[in-house]
């Protein structure tokens, strides 16, 4: 049986290929995403042990929570008295001990725009202290220290960008206005030149203290033997390892890499998925080629069984090879997308890709057991065949099921256009589309779960933009809005004040409030209304109260009236009525969480001094020239930029369309290719009665993008249904259903150039057939 | 009896002459194992004459076919159709060519199973883009006897019938030569007398030149003429042929 089943494959060669291949891109994005992923991962531990490996403690106020790297709400942390760095000076075993500042700092290049998109790192570096160069990350290049105001160090990276060289005076906006400094040095980071689009401008330390208006610092670096520093702090500190501490946020590039991880293996689950179908199809239209052959090796004696392991055998083999080779492309693929990373500026110190036998098993895994399992109906199928089918001429084709008569009506429909401007060949290919409904509705399917998964996916987003848009546009009232360039960084106060006119800001920090940790917002009670409109359902704005978000009101059962505490990040705890509850949107675009205070409360408890919006009446782009990190937007560009990532994820999503189309082609290509060949003395026959080459080629292009247009319509249909439920389900929230006729058209042309992509080939190959030889087929 | 006959190398009389070959060689393979199909064939058939070609399998009749057909190349020799030499001509022009001037009829029918009888009828018609006259494919329908059957798939017709489908769409375009390969080799003698009389009939009635590849003799003898071929060569030319008269030149030809 071994015998048979190799020569099956070798007799086919292209059927083989392309069915070895339609699992082959499945199997490379399960490779390519570990062996990237694991390739980043390692690049950013590396990372972390060059950056964190001389500081043997890091000492910080003991805060009740430690902030989130990860979440939108990022807690201020408060600083750590210039006192407790000389206990700590003191303590025994301490060889070094240095403050240290990290925040934000953009470095303004020549067209007087920060430098790269973040993070922006400004740092407070302790030059002065003997031995404090191994407590930081920085390593200099060229030059020397910042070692008094006016004076910083730039990373190499962004020095190169602008073309700064040391003794340039370059401008750098910390907090308020931008500041010119004298480029004193440039620094490599941990040992590599850059961070992807992230900058570093490192102040002098106790110029940072001045810049960045800090009583104290951020943490205590120590270099030296970590027993004794907890006793020489003293209480209301905290010792830990620079990992935890994690300053410079290595742990959200982690995140970023699981992301990265999870949206390719969801590439490589609709590569596989789709696969199977053309692995089930092919293997179906084999079995049923063979009936004789397998009818002959029953006669002979072999048992169902047998027959079955024949075709199982089969697709063991294709199944292992396409893994093999799957693993080969994965790897191309990893470096092609580590390419494609650093072309965009995401670039990570990587060395070679990194293999891990995890990924090779899962791989082989993946690929083999889909392909069998894909296999295991026509191999049922193959045991039913009874030993006399050996004898018989030809099988006739089984009465087709409704779902196969639906697609048959289906090509009928969609193959009109076809037999309208293909002439005669248009029109035979319309009916030999629907010859054969079940074998076009297999190779259709492969199709459709690429096409229903875009659809879905667009008419959701595409509900959510909108509600989102809308939810903005109803609630800004402002006719502009200052943000930082990046949108979210937060913005110094002296802005408010510069910009002038009327305004109203929103400050935010994170709080524990019931045991978890959730967004604050400070507010002007008094004139917050002009620019932005709560939705209460209950209550309304109050100067001592709080306004909470519907969800987080059920959530902790609260009412108007109801007492609620938060406590700061420092410790400071406060107590407030719930004055008001406003309705939730469907997805908080602008990330403020669900809890809104005044002011002067806000103030009084929470380290976070500077806003996250400035809203006003007037377009202040003239009053924030000194502040090149602020932007000031209209209200719709505003709207724009921050419903901005829905547009991302659609484009992730059309790329997964754009891969589901690929792999079904080869399904495409395959049906195409059989069809030519048992159709060979039709093709004879029409080309003795006149039938041109040219014409031979369309009739096969049209029946291809018949194929793929009834994949592309039942697929927007299944979309559709599929959406229309999420949108029932979210309908509460004011999710709308949009039908997104531009994207659907656009997914049919797609579908119907994909079709005569595929046809390329077979369509070649009929076409060159020779018509004598044709003629004689049997 | 005619005695063996060689046509002359002339030029075909393009006045009177359909289809003619001069000098055909045709060689499968090469060394030891080579073939030799045609070794110099030269016949003239004349327009409105239905001439039989006849043999013993391997004697190159189909050969002779394929080649008069344009469906394959001589090695040398020429073949000219309605005075066009057509063994230099491009897959294009020969193409055409089929359009216009050429009809065929298979052993084993060839339709296509996914169109109607009427509509594989008309398929020549909207192969050349050309819209089919109602009138004439009614005609046509009915003196194939096939009027009630025009919706009807092959799949739905008996073999004669599908024949007479195949008959009809070769006849559709009136072409300048109609070639039939056994054309009753697939069906009973009554529905192989049925064609017979279709193609005969539309000889005398239409003028249509036919060109008839069998080895039934019976068949071969509703021809005007029979060719006999044998190992490559035409071996008798036999002119108002009576079915005795054929038996009696099959087996002639066999012990030449």
């Amino acid at each position: 049986m071994i015998r048979v089943t190799w020569k099956g494959l070798v007799a086919r060669p292209i059927r083989t290929a392309l069915t070895t291949l339609a699992i082959v891109v499945g199997v490379a994005f399960v490779c390519a995403a570990y062996t990237l992923t694991d390739t980043m991962s390692g690049a950013a531990d590396t990372l972390t042990h060059a950056a964190y490996d001389g500081t043997d403690a890091v000492v910080v106020t003991k805060t009740t929570f430690k902030g989130s790297q990860t979440s939108d709400i990022r807690a201020q942390a408060p600083t750590i008295p210039a006192s407790t760095l000389e206990r700590v000076r003191g303590a025994r075993g301490v060889t070094t001990a240095v403050g240290d500042i990290t925040d934000t700092a953009q470095v303004i290049g020549a067209e007087g725009k920060p430098v790269g998109t973040g993070p922006y790192f400004g740092v407070g570096f302790d030059a002065r202290t003997p031995g404090a160069e191994r407590l930081t990350p920085f390593r200099l290049d060229t030059g020397r220290w910042a070692t008094g105001p006016g004076e910083v160090v730039i990373d190499r990276a962004t020095a190169e960008d602008q073309d700064y060289a040391v003794g340039d005076r370059i401008k750098v906006a910390a907090r308020g206005e931008a500041q010119t400094f004298t480029l004193t040095g440039i620094a490599n980071f941990a040992g590599v030149k850059s961070l992807g689009k992230a900058s570093a401008a490192v102040f002098d330390l106790e110029a940072a203290r001045t810049l960045f208006a800090k009583d104290g610092y951020d943490r205590i670096l120590v270099a030296g033997r970590r027993a004794d520093i907890a006793g020489a702090a003293g209480a209301g500190t905290e010792v830990r390892t620079a990992a935890e501490d994690d300053r410079f946020s290595f742990d959200s590039l982690e995140t970023l890499v699981n992301i990265l991880r999870t949206i390719l293996l969801a590439f490589a689950a609709v590569a596989v998925l789709v696969g199977s179908f053309t692995i089930f199809n092919s293997l179906s239209i084999t079995v049923a080629q063979r009936t004789k052959e397998f009818g002959l090796l029953r006669m002979v004696g072999a048992t169902r069984r047998q027959v079955r392991a024949a075709v199982l055998l089969e697709a063991l083999t294709v199944g292992l090879l396409a893994s093999v080779l799957g693993i080969g492309v994965g790897l191309g693929l990893a470096e092609g997308l580590n390419a494609l990373f650093t072309a965009v500026g995401a670039e990570l110190p990587t060395d070679s890709m990194t293999l891990a036998t995890r990924t090779i098993v899962i791989s082989l895994a993946v690929g083999t057991l889909a392909t069998v399992l894909a296999a295991m109906i026509p191999a049922r199928r193959a045991t039913r065949i009874a030993p006399v089918a050996a004898l018989r001429a030809a099988t006739h084709a089984a009465t087709p099921g409704l779902f196969a008569r639906g697609v048959r009506a289906l090509a009928s429909l969609v193959g009109r256009p076809s037999a309208a401007v293909g002439g005669a060949a248009g029109a035979l290919a319309r009916r030999n589309a629907m010859r054969n409904p079940g074998r076009t509705a297999v190779t259709a399917l492969a199709l459709t779960i690429g096409v229903a998964l875009v659809t879905a996916v667009t008419v959701v987003a595409t509900g959510l933009e909108n509600e989102s848009r809308g939810a903005l546009d109803r609630r800004v009232q402002a006719t502009n809005v200052v943000t930082a360039a990046d949108g979210w960084s937060p913005i110094d106060p002296k802005v408010a004040t510069a910009i002038g006119g009327t305004s109203s800001s929103i400050r935010q920090d994170g709080a524990l409030v019931f045991g978890s940790q959730e967004g604050v917002n400070g507010v002007d009670p008094a004139t917050i209304g002009r620019f932005y409109r709560y939705d209460f359902t209950a209550g309304g704005i109050a100067a001592d109260g709080a306004i909470v978000d519907e969800g987080f009101a059920k959530e902790h059962q609260l009412r108007v009236g109801s007492l609620l505490s938060l406590t700061a990040m420092s410790g400071n705890t406060l107590e407030l009525t719930v004055s008001g509850i406003e309705r939730s949107p469907v997805l908080d675009v602008l990330g403020l969480g669900p809890i809104t205070i005044s002011h002067q409360a806000f103030d009084a408890t929470f380290e976070q001094v500077r806003n996250r919006l400035t809203f006003t009446d007037h377009d202040a782009t003239d009053a924030l020239a000194a502040f090149p990190n602020v932007q000031s937007q209209t209200k719709a560009e505003f709207i724009d930029g921050q419903t901005a990532w829905i547009g991302m994820i659609l484009a992730i999503l059309w790329v997964l369309l754009a891969l589901a189309v690929i792999v079904s082609l080869f399904g495409i290509v395959n049906t195409l290719v059989l069809s030519t060949f048992e159709r060979m003395r039709e093709l004879g026959t029409l080309r003795a009665l006149g039938f041109s080459r040219r014409q031979v080629r369309r009739m096969v292009r049209h029946e291809s993008v018949i194929t793929a247009l009834i994949g592309a319509t039942l697929g927007i249909a299944v979309g559709l249904v599929l959406a229309l439920v999420v949108v029932q389900l979210l309908g509460e929230y004011g999710l709308a259903f949009t039908f997104p006729a531009g994207s659907l058209i656009a997914v049919a042309v797609i579908a119907a150039l994909a079709g005569m992509i595929a046809a390329t080939l077979p369509a070649r190959r009929a076409s060159k057939i020779d018509v004598l030889k044709a003629l004689a087929y049997e | 009896m005619t005695a063996l006959a060689y046509a002359p190398f002339d030029l075909p009389d393009t006045d009177h002459v359909a289809v003619s070959a001069t000098a055909l060689t045709r060689t499968y393979g090469d060394g030891g194992s080579a073939v030799h199909a045609l070794r110099g064939v030269s016949i003239e058939v004349p327009k409105g004459q239905f001439t039989a070609v006849m043999g013993p399998s391997g004697s190159g009749k189909s050969t002779l076919m394929h080649l008069l057909a344009g469906l394959d190349t001589p090695d040398a020799g020429a073949v000219h159709i309605a005075g066009e030499d057509i063994t230099r001509m491009s897959d294009r022009d020969l193409t055409r060519l089929r359009r216009k001037h050429i009809g065929f009829v298979f052993q084993s029918f060839n339709l296509l199973p996914t169109l109607s009888a009427e509509e594989n009828i008309t398929l020549p018609l909207a192969i050349a883009g050309r819209k089919p006259e109602q009138d004439a494919v009614d005609r046509l329908l009915d003196r194939m006897g096939l009027a009630e059957r025009r919706d009807h798939k092959p799949a739905q017709l008996s073999g004669g019938q599908q024949q007479r489908v195949a008959v009809a769409r070769a006849l559709i375009c009136s072409p300048t030569v109609l070639f039939a390969d056994e054309p009753t080799g697939n069906l009973d003698s009554a529905a192989g007398a049925d064609v017979l009389d279709l193609l005969r009939t539309a000889v005398d009635e239409d003028g249509q030149t036919t060109v008839m590849v069998t080895h039934d003799a019976r068949a071969a003898a509703s021809a005007d003429r029979v060719l006999f071929l044998a190992d490559g060569r035409v071996v008798a030319d036999l002119q108002g042929p009576t079915e005795d008269a054929i038996l009696d030149a099959m087996r002639e030809a066999a012990r030449a």
